[in-house]
């Protein structure tokens, strides 16, 4: 389209928002008798030049029909384009038709290649002042309100009510083991299609571990279930299984999947979520703790809003709305409503498809192409999420990058929040001081000091003294001299004090003391006393206020003929300067009793309180830096501080109630092109076909507790189909419906509606019980089929849509990944918390993406960088998780084959388990190898297996030039571990 | 695939022919190359596919100058640019980010017209300009996206707020690849700033449609290579008697499967990976070119080196049937400020690898059906910024040029303003480029969809336009 035309569109549009249909109608009544006039008119003026310059675009015949407008037919025109009608019978001069032929403005020209003559735009002018007289009444109807026409859309099977339909009868009795097994067992009878036989229970035991968990079953498991007659002996597995905490890790993240679960932002700003996880954790404890789903769903929308018995229960809900804030954002966007609609949508698209199976968010720019679903919805729907707040307003565009702009809300009980409080006011205290310490990197302020000071600042220097001001040890104001070892003899510093009266006087000098310090110093008093020379040991540490050690005490005369003269002659190692104090001998006496009597304090207190040992809750850093120079000292303490407050002061990512308002429609999905207000509500088609489904929306709330109910109603029709057939996916590698995120009409049919309505009754009724539901279809003939292959059944039904076996199923990235980590027995079951870097932003740049996190915990936790996917994930179809899916594609590459021969992952994890086989020692060759086959397959080696694996470690090994029969072995059998996690058998479920 | 090796059997009808499948069927030799087609098109998602209509390029190599190249010092000469230099612009010709207060900035170098076709292109570009016969400009380029990270985006998948599949990628899920032993579709040292992978990423489509990178824009060339293509420890010996056991194994288990495409896609991936461990490292080992040919791209040290081998590695998967190419200049083409030095450097590390690539792939003969497109995500003002030698982005108006297949060569097309900053004439959005792009390679935009929920996408969405002005 050019943009011309687009422009012109967008016109269109608006006009749509000012038409009044009442007052055109009177108009056009009114101007009726000159019909035949008209009519004449327009068969000889208009109808030509419609077709001949405006159907190429405006007609039913076009490629493309442009802007949703045809002028083909009475009823199109009317109706108009995409927003509403461009022609205002009797009225050219608010026409747009006819503004746009007189290219009236330059966004407005038609047709846009050439403008039409004078005189046919005249007698467009005179045909809508006639009130646009057209006999096209009869033609083609209106092919969009044909698609749209929701009366048709609206009696697609899913919006219909979820009905009882009777447990069919079948033929073979003995086969069902469930009402399931008769919905299914039907239907192949009805296709003459034979079941195939049950899998074996090696087979069984694998298959679901790995559904149930995502980890191959232990060969004690296995032993146990071999070892176990009973008929139950496979419910007891089962049972185990959904037990195991193992269970959440695995089914959780099939929700994560639709709910695009990421660890950070994604698009062109990647910032890290540093608290995703904890949404993460939320929804791998609801699958555990058996949370019934319909509470699930209210929880993710509706968290914030719902009553909670405690603390916990209310960080748990707050958390649970994490989904609607994880998102990507385009964060970068300067324009805040863009931005804020744009949020508005992700939300409408990620809510409808994981909980509806509904694309609604299609009807953003116009109505829903194909599903009964007006923009007037979406915009019912947009103004709940609009008075929703998910992103932190007080972020502006232009605050720092790494701000988060996504809304955190405190997961903080009362008591926690005194602590925080107590914890801020210590960190304010602490920061204080280190400033001034900061000021002072030496610790020790002249002005604090007793006498009259001189700082090394003033002395008169001779020679090179070298400048030290790191805040290491103890010094007066900014800094120390030092000699840097050199120059012996040539250097000389000289502490003239102007002395305010004549009198005697301690003399102190300040060094730093360190390890190579020189021993004799000299140093020069310079009194009325005559000269006198000290020697100084710098090695030794200081004792007054660890800065000064006295030279003793002189008399001076008032003014500055005093000083004292320190020099590097003669010595070995390093000298160092800093100040001299001049301190009245009456006023030294009174400091020194002092000093006595806050040591003889601090002594006993230290006694009382044990030792001025470091606390239990200070780091190891903090521990050591005890003993260091005080400015780290205090900079640690306000690091640990800080981790403690913000340890305390946990936050989820959740939304809270923004202003609360109705969304005006945004024609064309233009946020700056306004249509109607439309008041906050939810979509048409469900609210029709089921009056209970119509509660109002309070007006002083958002309304997303009301749509948190009204999704997660027993009456939707779709919320409870759309669950049971993602558990259905996730159990046989295919949904009843094939599009899990999509039932409307360009999704798939479901292959078995009744089961799918059975299921989703059942399922309700069982109080939503997601492991309820799981254990139900695990506990049936149909899921305890073998895979095998029946060449008759296969020439009627190859795609197995009537299930008349298992499907072979691929283990997805994670599984195989856990898999591969379980096998070597690297596996790290650590559950819950983040293992995210909390600055994970490499070079603290938001618009990298951040480093994938290596780690041996099951994928689950490993974090999920959009944009920068681990290697194994990206390669073996994990979802892009920027966007909902509910089902991953499921592809071959040579990438994954690559992946399988060379990775770092597949050659470290296979050398490790090689060194455990070769390391048991109670077992030989032949066991090791058949050992290895169970720990894979979960079935032991044949024999020719075994001969063959033998065979080849044999052959590997002595092909290995490497020296060193040991590391050959190893190697040979690190080749061997390899082909079984490369092989098919390991990477799918028979 | 050529459509001419017809098929006369279904793959279904085959099966039942032979109960044991496709593994075993490929190695007997007299159905071995029918099996191998019906099982390539059925597994392997690659495969070469018919184009809509006649294709008049069968690759692309597009040379991305990240960071956004200056229109008005390059290919976009602006008399009353150079005219008004220095001077504020004048009050009826200010717009969107030529503000009253900013002053104009000419070019720093000289326009010519170069070649036969008297195609007028600045000094910046001495090499490049001896080409200019061969270069189709489009000066009407625009786009969306005032930030980088919008833009690029946009440029690589048409759009900077959603996440779409990247070009490269529609290119190759419309179109497959000839070469089965190499990636459809590889990227040559990407950037990980502004949306990094997703720029080559295939988002909704299958993963298999994602571009390989090679490197990234921050390590030398010499020392990048694809993931996981080479064992660190075993020789190709040595791992073909790995692969063996594994393969023999994997053949059981097909065997008690009886039919599975799964199983066989598989067996087929290892075959096809471990010829690709043999293709792969002989392609990208640039010394067996000739000396003459390194010194064509400026390769053995300088300025040259590093792209000049990325150019040069992009003739050789051109060569080899890669179907979408893409070398990155690292952002070095932000001038805020430092034109004249930075444009300058910038130019010293690619005309001499671009020219060389032009003339290289026409002695090759390979010109003609390969699309060479060269751009940023947009351009900059004809103003400057601040008091600084430098200029600010610009959506509005830039160029991008192409060469090779299709195209005309020692032409312009669509112009900007008098000052080059708005696009005003025969007007390219991204949009436009991406259908004219596939047009080109003989796909049709608006049919070129994949449906993911519930809705056909398209790379141009509901837009685009082939600018037909630019074909041969």
């Amino acid at each position: 389209m050019s943009r011309k035309r687009a422009n012109l569109l967008m016109i269109l549009l608006c006009l749509a928002a000012f038409w009044e249909p009442s007052r055109a109608a009177e108009r056009s009544a009114a101007s009726s008798q000159n019909a035949a006039a008209g009519m004449q008119l327009f068969e000889r003026k208009i109808r030509p030049v419609l077709i001949e310059r405006c159907y190429e675009c405006h007609s039913t015949d076009a490629k493309k029909i442009k802007g949703g407008l045809r002028l083909d037919t009475r009823d199109a025109w009317m109706q108009g384009g995409d927003g509403g009608p461009i022609i205002v019978p009797g009225d050219p001069d608010k026409s747009r038709l006819v503004q746009a032929l007189r290219y009236a403005s330059e966004d407005l020209q038609m047709p846009p290649k050439e403008k039409l003559s004078a005189e046919q735009i005249a007698d467009f002018e005179a045909w809508v002042r006639m009130g646009a007289p057209d006999p096209r009444t009869s033609e083609i109807s209106n092919l969009k309100s044909q698609i749209s026409n929701s009366q048709t859309a609206a009696k697609h099977w899913a919006f219909q009510p979820v009905t009882d339909h009777p447990v069919p009868r079948v033929k073979d009795r003995r086969w069902p083991k469930s009402p399931i097994d008769n919905f299914i067992l039907a239907d192949l009878e009805e296709k003459k299609l034979k079941p195939a036989a049950a899998a074996d229970k090696r087979t069984l035991i694998r298959r679901a571990a790995f559904d149930l968990t995502g980890l191959p079953p232990r060969p004690e498991e296995i032993e146990a279930f071999l070892a176990d007659p009973s008929p139950e002996a496979f419910a007891k597995v089962v049972e185990r299984l959904l037990d195991s905490p193992h269970f959440g890790e695995r089914w959780g993240r099939h929700w994560l999947d639709v709910a695009r679960y990421a660890d950070s932002n994604g698009l062109e700003i990647n910032q890290p979520f540093p608290n995703a996880w904890r949404y993460r954790d939320y929804v791998m404890e609801s699958f555990n703790s058996g949370k019934p789903f319909d509470q699930f769903i209210r929880e993710q929308l509706a968290g914030d809003l719902l009553p909670a018995r405690n603390d916990e229960e209310r960080f748990e809900r707050l958390t649970a709305t994490g989904f609607l804030v994880l998102g990507p954002k385009a964060l970068f966007e300067p324009n805040q409503e863009k931005l804020v609609m744009d949020v508005v949508d992700e939300q409408i698209d990620v809510s409808t498809k994981a909980f509806l199976g509904l694309t609604a968010s299609c009807a953003r720019c116009h109505d829903h192409k194909f599903d009964p679903i007006p923009t007037r919805d979406y915009y019912a729907l947009a103004g709940i999420f609009k008075s929703t707040a998910t992103l932190a307003s007080a972020a502006g565009p232009q605050s720092r990058p790494d701000a988060p702009r996504w809304l955190e809300r405190p997961l903080v009980t009362a008591e926690k929040a005194k602590e925080i409080e107590a914890s801020t006011r210590e960190l304010a205290r602490l920061s204080e001081e280190l400033r001034v310490l900061r000021e002072f990197p030496g610790g020790v302020q002249s002005s604090k000091l007793p006498g009259i000071v001189v700082d090394n600042a003033a002395a008169q220097l001779t020679g090179r003294w070298k400048q030290q001001k790191l805040p290491v040890g103890t010094f007066v104001d900014q800094d120390y001299w030092h000699d840097a070892n050199s120059d012996k003899g040539k250097m000389t510093a000289r502490f003239a004090p102007k002395l305010p009266h004549t009198g005697s006087y301690e003399v102190l000098i300040a060094y730093v003391p360190r390890y190579d310090r020189a021993t004799n110093v000299p140093v020069a008093i310079h009194s009325l006393d005559g000269p006198h020379e000290v020697t100084v040991n710098q090695k030794l540490p200081p004792q007054y206020r660890n800065a000064f050690v006295s030279v003793g005490a002189y008399r001076f005369q008032a003014g500055t003929n005093g000083a004292v003269v320190i020099s590097n002659a003669g010595t070995k190692g390093f000298v160092t300067v800093d100040a001299a104090i001049f301190v009245p001998i009456d006023e030294w006496k009174l400091e020194l009793a002092m000093a006595e009597e806050a040591s003889k304090k601090a002594l006993s207190q230290s006694q009382s309180e044990g030792s001025a040992m470091p606390t239990p809750q200070m780091s190891q850093a903090s521990a050591t830096a005890m003993a260091e120079a005080p400015v780290d000292r205090l900079s640690y303490a306000i690091l640990d501080l800080r981790a403690k407050i913000q340890t305390d002061a946990a936050t989820a990512m959740a939304v809270q109630e923004g202003s609360i308002q109705n969304s005006r429609i945004n024609i064309r999905g233009d946020y700056e092109k306004l249509g109607d207000e439309v008041p906050r509500g939810f979509l048409k088609v469900l609210v029709r076909t089921n009056s209970k489904l119509a509660s109002p929306i309070d007006p002083k709330s958002s309304g997303r507790l009301e749509l948190a109910n009204w999704i997660a109603s027993p009456e939707n029709p779709l919320t409870a189909r759309v669950a049971v057939n993602r558990i259905w996916l996730h159990l046989f590698g295919r949904g009843l419906v094939e599009t899990p995120d999509n039932f409307g009409l360009m999704g798939e049919k479901p292959t078995h509606p009744e089961l799918l309505d059975y299921l989703a009754r059942r399922f309700v009724a069982e109080g939503w019980s997601m492991k309820k539901m799981v254990r139900a279809i695990m506990l049936t003939s149909v899921y305890q089929m073998s895979s095998e292959h029946s060449p008759k059944a296969y020439a009627k039904d190859p795609d197995n849509r009537y299930l008349w076996r298992m499907n072979r199923r691929r283990l997805e990235a994670e599984a195989l990944r856990d898999a591969i980590l379980s096998v070597s027995s690297a596996l790290d079951l650590t559950r819950g918390g983040s293992i995210l870097p909390t600055n994970n932003a490499p070079r603290n740049n938001p618009m990298l993406a951040p480093e994938p996190v290596a780690s041996n915990r099951r994928s689950v936790y490993l974090p999920v960088l959009r944009n920068n996917v681990n290697d194994v994930f990206q390669v073996f179809d994990f979802s892009d998780p920027h966007a909902v899916a509910g089902k991953r594609h499921i592809t071959t590459t040579a990438p994954q084959a690559l992946f399988m021969m060379n990775s770092e992952v597949m050659l470290e994890q296979s050398r490790r388990w090689a060194e455990a086989l070769l390391a048991r020692s109670a077992s030989d060759d032949r066991q090791r190898v058949s050992g290895a086959y169970v720990q894979a397959f979960g079935r032991p080696a044949k024999i020719e297996e075994v001969n063959r694996a033998l065979k080849f470690i044999e052959k590997f090994q002595a092909g290995l030039s490497s020296s060193g029969s040991t590391s050959n072995r190893l190697e040979a059998w690190q080749a061997f571990c390899q082909v079984l996690l490369a092989s098919t058998e390991f990477r799918y479920l028979n | 695939m050529n459509p001419s090796s017809k098929v006369l059997l279904s793959r279904r009808e085959l099966l039942r022919r032979c109960g044991c499948g496709f593994g075993y069927l490929a190695l007997t030799s007299l159905l071995a190359d029918a099996a191998r087609t019906v099982l390539a098109a059925e597994a392997n998602p690659l495969v070469p596919k018919p184009t809509h209509f006649s294709p008049r390029a069968k690759r692309v190599i597009f040379l991305f100058m990240h960071g956004g190249p200056s229109q008005v010092d390059t290919f976009d000469p602006k008399p009353l640019l150079i005219r008004d230099n220095g001077k504020l612009v004048p009050p009826d010709k200010t717009s969107g980010l030529l503000t009253p207060n900013s002053k104009l900035l000419a070019p720093h170098w000289e326009f010519h017209k170069r070649g036969q076709s008297g195609l007028e292109i600045s000094d910046l570009f001495p090499e490049l300009a001896k080409r200019a016969d061969h270069l189709c400009l489009v000066r009407s380029m625009h786009t969306e996206g005032q930030d980088h990270g919008q833009a690029v985006l946009n440029l690589h998948t048409g759009s900077g707020r959603q996440v779409r599949p990247s070009m490269g990628s529609w290119v190759v899920y419309g179109l497959g690849t000839d070469n089965q032993n190499l990636p459809g579709f590889v990227t040559i040292s990407p950037p990980a700033i502004n949306g990094g992978p997703q720029n080559y990423g295939s988002a909704f489509l299958p993963a298999v449609y994602q571009g390989t990178p090679i490197g990234s824009d921050n390590t030398p060339l010499s020392q990048a290579q694809i993931r996981h293509i080479k064992n660190p420890k075993l020789s190709p010996e040595m791992q073909r008697q790995q692969l063996d056991l594994l393969q023999e194994i994997n053949r059981d288990h097909l065997k008690t499967a009886q039919l599975d495409s799964q199983l066989e896609g598989v067996i087929e991936s290892y075959e096809l990976a471990f010829r690709m461990q043999t293709e792969v490292p002989k392609l990208t080992d640039l010394t067996t070119e000739s000396k003459a040919t390194l010194d064509l791209y400026g390769i053995g040290g300088g300025p040259t080196e590093n792209f000049g081998r990325q150019c040069l590695l992009a003739r050789r998967f051109a060569q080899h049937g890669v179907r979408f190419i893409q070398v990155n200049h690292a952002f070095k083409w932000d001038q805020h400020q430092n034109l004249k030095q930075d444009l300058e450097r910038n130019v010293r590390e690619v005309d001499q690898p671009i020219a060389a690539l032009l003339h290289d792939l026409e002695s090759l003969g390979l010109l003609a059906d390969t699309l060479v497109l060269w751009g940023g995500e947009f351009g900059r003002t004809p103003t400057a910024q601040g008091n600084a030698d430098g200029r600010d982005h610009n959506p509005h108006g830039f160029t991008m040029w192409m060469a090779g297949g299709g195209v005309k060569g020692g032409f312009a097309y669509g112009a900007t303003d008098d000052y080059g900053y708005r696009a005003v004439e025969n007007k390219v959005h991204m949009h436009d480029l991406h259908a004219t792009l596939l047009h080109l390679l003989g796909l049709d935009h608006t049919r070129l969809t994949y449906r993911y929920a519930g809705r056909d996408f398209r790379l141009t969405d509901v837009h685009g336009n082939v600018a037909k002005g630019i074909l041969s």
